[in-house]
C-alpha cells in the first residue's frame, strides 16, 4: 500500500495565517517540541488522501511579480481581504528576482496608470529618479523596489505569504474553490471568492483546465530565456568615454548616470559594439551565442554597478519544459561567465569589474498564455485597437527575439488591452494578469513589458474587489461599467 | 554541449525515460503498470519526469556534495533544487564565509577538491598549510557567484542531472521504502523515481513528509535558533573602514587587513552601536548582532552577517513566521545600511548591492535517526567507528541565555557517526546537512557548511555502495566499507 505524504500545517500557524492571532506572538513557549501529528480542529479539506487545513480570503493572488503585486495592493486598497502568494522572498518577480532592469518603455503617451505613477513617486522619495530625461524607460533599483513593494503591501493590508508555492487547484463547476499551496510546514488550501493568476506561466489557469497556448505557432518555440546578472566595479565614466565618445555610439540618448550600452547582431539597427563582440568570436573567447546580444545599463543608486541584459540563451532551450529550463540555467551561467570575462579583459571601464549578483530566476519572456474571452492578435497592434473595456495602453514594439521585430507605431500611436483578455469562459472567478493573458505569441511580444503587466495587475485588483462587492462574477464583469473614478484606466475610444 | 531535448538528456544522464509531459494526453510510459495513485492533478495521474538510482532533494552544500559524490561513485543522480543556483545558504543565503571546523584534517576529499577548483580561479581557500591558522583551519571564502559556477561545473563533470526550479511537495512510499518524490515544476506536478533518496532539504522536509519522527527547537525553551537575512553592500572603501574600527575605535577583533577584513559588534565597538540606538537611527534588535566581511573577488563589497530576528517572535518552523521575518528583516536591513552609511567612514557611498534570496535558517526540524547526537558527544570529544567526519566548531547558539561558553580544548574534536544520517523507518533514506539526528546543542555545532559538505559526501558514497552491493542504506555499517572508498576513517 502506498501512503500519502502531506503534513498538515499546525493549527496555531493556521490561525495566525488567517489573522486570528496577531503576528509576532510567542509561539513555542513551553510547548513540547517533538512533533506529533497535530489535529486540525478548524476547517479542513481532503487533498491527496490527507486532511489539510484551509484558510479563507476574498481575493487570492498567485505570484508576487510586478503584476501580482499591483493586483494585491489594489484589491486590498479597494476593501478586499487579500492574500498574495509568492514562492521567493521578495516581491517584484522579474523586476527584482530576475534583475530585469529598467522597465521598458511603453512608447505610448500618458500610459502610466495611477499605481505606476505612485510607484515612480515612491522611487523618487527614496532617492531614485526613474526618469532619465529622454526616454520613458523606468530606471528603478531592484533592492529599493523590493522594499517599496513590502511597504505598499503592508500599508494596504495585503497578507503576503513568502516561500509558498502554488501547486494545484480545486474546482467545482465553473469556479475555483481553493488553491493548494506548499509551505515549509506542508500543504494547505487557500479558499477565496476570486483568484488572480499572476504566475506568469498561467499555472493556476492551466491547473483549473483553462485552454492555453505556448510558443510561436509557426515554430513551437517559446521566446528565448535570458539569465540576467549585475556587474560591480565598473568605471562608468571610462566606459561612457569609450563607447559614446571614442566609438561615437549614439544608441543611448541619455547621459550618465543613465547610461546603457548595447549590441545585437542580425537586427536592422547596427551597433558600434558589434565589431567588439565579433572580435571575441574570432579570438575564440566568445561563442556566437554569447556575442549575439549584449546590453548593459547603469543602475541608479548602485554606483559602478551595471545590469546586464544578457546572456540570451539559445531558443532551443524551452521555458515550458522543466528539464530544458534547468539545462538553460547551467548553460546560461556558463555564457554569463564568458561574457563577463571578455568584458573585463577588453572593454575599457570593465578592468576591475566582477559579477556582483546573479538573477535568482531566469528571464522568461513568454511561456504559457491563456485563451480568454478576447484573444489579442497582431492586428490589434497594427490597427491600434481601442476597447471600451480597456485596462491600459501600450505601443512597445513587437519584440519577439529571434522571430519577429516589428516597426514602431507612428509617434503618439498605441493600442489598448481589453479586460476581456484577462478572463475566461471556463472559470467565473478567475482573472489572469501579467505576461500570460489571452494573446497570440506575436502580440504578447509587445504587451509583456513590466509597466503594462503592472497596469494589468492594477486593473485586475480593482475588478476583483468590485466584483465581490457587487456580487458579479469576475468573468461577467464589464470593466466599462465600473464607475470611472474607480477605474485605473478609461478608454477614450 | 548540453543536450536539451528530454529524451537526449535522459540518455546522456543514463536515466531511463519514463514520463510524458504533464499537459500532453499521452499516458505515462512507466515500466510497471500504473499503481494506485495517491495524488491527483486535475484528476490525471502524475507522470514520472525522471528516474535515477539516487534522488537528492535540496541543492545546498550538503545536497550538492551528496549528488556529486554519488555520481562520482557510479550512480545516476537527480538533484532537485528549488532555486536556480546550487549552494543553498552559501549562494542564495549569502552565508559567507564558511565557518571553520577548528580542527586539522577535517577536510574530506570533496572539500579538498572544491578548494582546488577555487584556487584555479585565483582564490585560495585552503589554509591547512598556513601555520597562522594553528587552531586548524579558518573560514573558507567561497565567493557566492563563483561557487555557483563551480557547483554547476562539478555537476556537469560528474553527470549529475540537476533539476532547477523544482519544489518538493511530497513523496510516495511503500513498505518502508520511498518510491517517488513528488515535485512541482513550471509544468505541474511530477514524480522523480529513485532507489535511494537523500534528504538535503535542511528542513527535513522529505523525512517529515514520509513520517520520520522529527524534533525542532531547544528542548528547554521550544524556540528555534535565530534566523538571519543576509545582504551585501557595494561601494565600500575597505581601508577607510579598517582604519575606523582598528585605529580609531581600537578594535582588535579582526587580525587581518583588507582585502581580508571583518568588523563586528565587540566590547570595543558596543558604544558605537549603542549611540546609534540613542540617536534613533537603529533599534536594539537591529544591532543585536553585527558582523561584516569583505568578500574575496568582490572588491568594495562587504557581506553582512546581520540582521537577526528574535527567536521569541519568529520561529523558523512556522511558515507564517518565516514570511513575516522576511518583511521585518527587509526593514532592518535598510536601517542598518543607512546607519553604516552615515557613521562609518568608507560607507559614505555604499549601497545595498544584493539581498539574500533565502533566509538564513540555522536550525529548524531535525530527524530522530538511528543515533541521536547530543551535547555530551561534543563535550566528551566522542569518537565513533562509523564516523564520517570530525569537527570542533563550538556549540554556537545565537541566544545569549542558551550559549555554552566552554569550547573543546585546542586539538580536541568530536566525530559524527553515519548512524545519525539514517532512520529506523525507511531503508532507502539518508538525511544530510543541518537536519540530521542531533539534539539542539549538538546541532548548534554540526550545522556549519564544511561539516554539512562532509556529511553529504559520505551519504553519496554510502548510497552508491549500497546500490552496488545491494545493501539497504540504513543497514550499512560505514566502518565496514573498504577504507579506500571512505571519505573519512575514524582513528578511534
Amino acid at each position: 500500500m502506498e501512503r500519502s505524504f502531506s503534513i498538515p500545517i499546525s493549527r496555531r500557524d493556521l490561525l495566525k495565517l488567517a489573522g486570528v492571532t496577531a503576528a509576532g506572538v510567542v509561539l513555542s513557549g513551553s510547548t513540547p517540541h517533538v512533533d506529533a501529528a497535530e489535529k486540525i480542529s478548524g476547517e479542513s479539506i481532503k487533498y491527496a488522501n490527507k486532511k489539510i487545513p484551509v484558510v479563507n480570503y476574498d481575493v487570492c493572488i498567485c505570484g508576487g511579480g510586478p503584476s501580482g503585486t499591483a493586483a494585491a495592493v489594489n484589491a486590498a486598497r479597494n476593501g478586499a481581504n487579500t492574500i498574495l502568494i509568492e514562492r521567493g522572498i521578495a516581491l517584484g518577480g522579474l523586476g527584482v528576482l530576475g534583475c530585469v532592469y529598467p522597465f521598458m518603455d511603453t512608447h505610448a503617451p500618458d500610459s502610466d496608470t495611477p499605481y505606476l505613477t505612485e510607484l515612480k513617486n515612491r522611487l523618487r522619495a527614496k532617492g531614485i529618479e526613474p526618469f532619465d530625461g529622454v526616454t520613458q524607460q523606468t530606471w528603478h533599483n531592484p533592492e529599493i523596489l523590493a522594499e517599496i513593494h513590502d511597504e505598499m503591501c503592508e500599508e494596504a493590508g495585503v497578507n503576503v505569504f513568502y516561500q509558498t508555492v502554488v501547486v494545484d487547484s480545486l474546482t467545482a463547476g465553473d469556479k475555483i474553490t481553493a488553491v493548494i499551496v506548499q509551505t515549509i510546514e506542508g500543504l494547505a488550501a487557500v479558499k477565496a471568492k476570486i483568484f488572480i493568476d499572476a504566475t506568469g506561466d498561467a499555472y493556476l489557469a492551466r491547473s483549473a483546465g483553462v485552454d492555453y497556448e505556448r510558443g510561436y505557432e509557426k515554430t513551437g518555440n517559446n521566446q528565448p530565456l535570458s539569465f540576467r546578472f549585475e556587474m560591480g566595479g565598473v568605471d562608468t565614466e571610462k566606459l561612457y568615454n569609450y563607447v559614446a565618445i571614442e566609438l561615437q555610439e549614439d544608441w543611448c540618448k541619455s547621459k550618465l548616470p543613465y547610461f546603457e550600452i548595447a549590441e545585437a547582431m542580425h537586427r536592422k539597427q547596427r551597433y558600434k559594439l558589434e565589431a567588439f563582440m565579433a572580435r571575441g568570436v574570432d579570438s575564440g573567447e566568445l561563442t556566437q551565442d554569447e556575442a549575439e546580444y549584449m546590453q548593459a545599463y547603469t543602475i541608479i543608486g548602485k554606483n559602478g554597478v551595471m545590469s546586464m541584459n544578457c546572456p540570451e540563451i539559445p531558443v532551443k532551450f524551452s521555458a515550458t519544459d522543466p528539464v530544458s529550463y534547468s539545462k538553460a540555467v547551467t548553460f546560461g551561467r556558463k555564457m554569463m561567465r564568458n561574457i563577463a570575462r571578455y568584458l573585463i579583459k577588453h572593454l575599457p571601464g570593465f578592468e576591475n569589474a566582477f559579477i556582483s549578483r546573479e538573477a535568482v530566476m531566469l528571464g522568461a519572456r513568454e511561456s504559457w498564455r491563456i485563451k480568454g474571452k478576447y484573444y489579442m492578435v497582431e492586428d490589434d497592434y497594427h490597427n491600434q485597437s481601442r476597447f471600451p473595456d480597456a485596462v491600459c495602453r501600450t505601443a512597445w514594439f513587437i519584440d519577439a527575439h529571434g522571430e519577429k521585430v516589428s516597426e514602431k507605431l507612428p509617434a503618439g500611436g498605441f493600442y489598448e488591452i481589453p479586460y476581456r483578455a484577462l478572463i475566461t469562459d471556463k472559470i467565473s472567478n478567475l482573472i489572469v494578469s501579467g505576461r500570460c493573458i489571452s494573446a497570440s505569441f506575436i502580440l504578447q511580444a509587445s504587451m509583456r513589458i513590466q509597466p503594462t503587466c503592472i497596469s494589468i495587475g492594477e486593473a485586475a485588483g480593482i475588478a476583483a474587489a468590485f466584483a465581490i462587492q457587487n456580487g458579479i462574477n469576475a468573468n461577467d464583469l464589464d470593466w466599462a461599467k465600473i464607475p470611472a473614478h474607480k477605474r485605473s484606466y478609461i478608454s477614450k475610444g | 554541449m548540453i543536450p536539451i531535448s528530454r529524451r537526449d538528456l535522459l540518455k546522456f544522464a543514463g536515466i531511463t525515460a519514463a514520463g510524458a509531459v504533464l499537459n500532453s494526453n499521452k499516458t505515462v510510459e512507466a515500466a510497471e503498470p500504473p499503481k494506485q495513485q495517491n495524488f491527483n492533478f486535475n484528476g490525471a495521474q502524475i507522470p514520472t519526469l525522471l528516474r535515477a538510482d539516487v534522488c537528492v532533494v535540496g541543492g545546498g552544500p550538503a545536497g550538492t556534495a551528496a549528488a556529486v559524490t554519488a555520481a562520482r561513485n557510479g550512480a545516476s543522480v537527480v538533484l532537485i533544487e528549488q532555486g536556480t543556483v546550487l549552494g543553498g545558504l552559501q549562494t542564495q543565503g549569502l552565508v559567507y564565509p564558511a565557518m571553520p571546523t577548528r580542527i586539522f584534517n577535517s577536510d574530506t576529499p570533496y572539500i579538498a577538491d572544491l578548494n582546488k577548483r577555487f584556487a584555479m580561479h585565483g582564490i585560495n581557500v585552503s589554509f591547512t598549510e598556513e601555520p597562522k591558522y594553528a587552531n586548524g583551519g579558518d573560514a573558507r571564502e567561497y565567493t557566492p557567484e563563483l561557487l555557483a559556477f563551480i557547483y554547476d561545473e562539478l555537476c556537469a563533470d560528474y553527470k549529475v542531472n540537476v533539476l532547477y526550479n523544482a519544489t518538493l511537495i511530497g513523496a510516495n512510499t511503500t513498505g518502508g521504502k520511498i518510491t517517488a518524490a513528488i515535485v512541482h515544476t513550471v509544468e505541474g506536478l511530477s514524480k522523480i523515481e529513485a532507489n535511494i533518496f537523500i534528504d538535503a532539504t535542511g528542513d527535513a522536509a522529505l523525512s517529515r513528509f514520509v513520517g520520520v519522527p522529527s524534533v525542532r527547537g531547544s528542548e528547554h525553551t521550544g524556540r528555534n535558533q535565530k534566523m538571519s537575512f543576509r545582504f551585501e553592500m557595494g561601494g565600500v572603501e575597505e581601508m577607510k573602514v579598517y582604519k575606523f574600527f582598528v585605529k580609531k575605535l581600537k578594535d582588535g577583533w579582526c587580525e587581518s587587513k583588507p582585502p581580508e577584513f571583518e568588523f563586528a559588534k565587540t566590547t570595543h565597538t558596543e558604544k558605537f552601536y549603542y549611540e546609534g540606538i540613542q540617536r534613533g537611527e537603529v533599534t536594539k534588535d537591529d544591532v543585536a548582532y553585527i558582523q561584516a566581511f569583505t568578500i574575496l573577488g568582490k572588491p568594495g563589497t562587504m557581506s553582512m552577517n546581520c540582521p537577526e530576528v528574535s527567536p521569541f517572535l519568529y520561529s523558523s518552523t512556522s511558515a507564517l513566521d518565516r514570511s513575516k521575518a522576511i518583511q521585518q528583516c527587509r526593514i532592518m536591513i535598510r536601517r542598518l545600511a543607512n546607519f553604516f552609511k552615515k557613521n562609518i567612514p568608507g560607507f559614505k557611498k555604499a549601497y545595498i548591492s544584493r539581498e539574500a534570496s533565502m533566509l538564513g535558517v540555522r536550525e529548524s526540524w531535525r530527524i530522530r535517526g538511528k543515533y541521536y547526537m547530543t551535547g555530551e558527544d561534543y563535550f566528551n570529544a566522542q569518537k565513533f567507528p562509523d564516523a564520517i567526519c570530525r569537527s570542533a566548531y563550538p556549540i554556537d547558539i545565537h541566544d545569549e541565555s542558551l550559549n555554552f561558553e566552554k569550547p573543546l580544548a585546542n586539538g580536541e574534536f568530536y566525530e559524527i557517526p553515519y548512524r545519525a544520517l539514517i532512520t529506523n523507518e525507511f531503508s532507502n533514506l539518508l538525511v544530510v546537512g543541518r537536519c540530521i539526528s542531533a539534539n539542539f546543542a549538538a546541532q548548534a555545532s554540526v550545522r556549519i557548511q564544511p561539516t554539512c559538505m562532509s556529511m553529504g559526501e559520505a551519504a553519496g558514497i554510502a548510497a552508491a555502495y549500497g546500490l552496488k552491493n545491494n545493501i539497504a542504506v540504513n543497514n550499512i555499517d560505514w566502518a565496514n566499507l573498504p577504507a579506500e572508498i571512505r571519505s573519512y576513517v575514524s582513528a578511534g
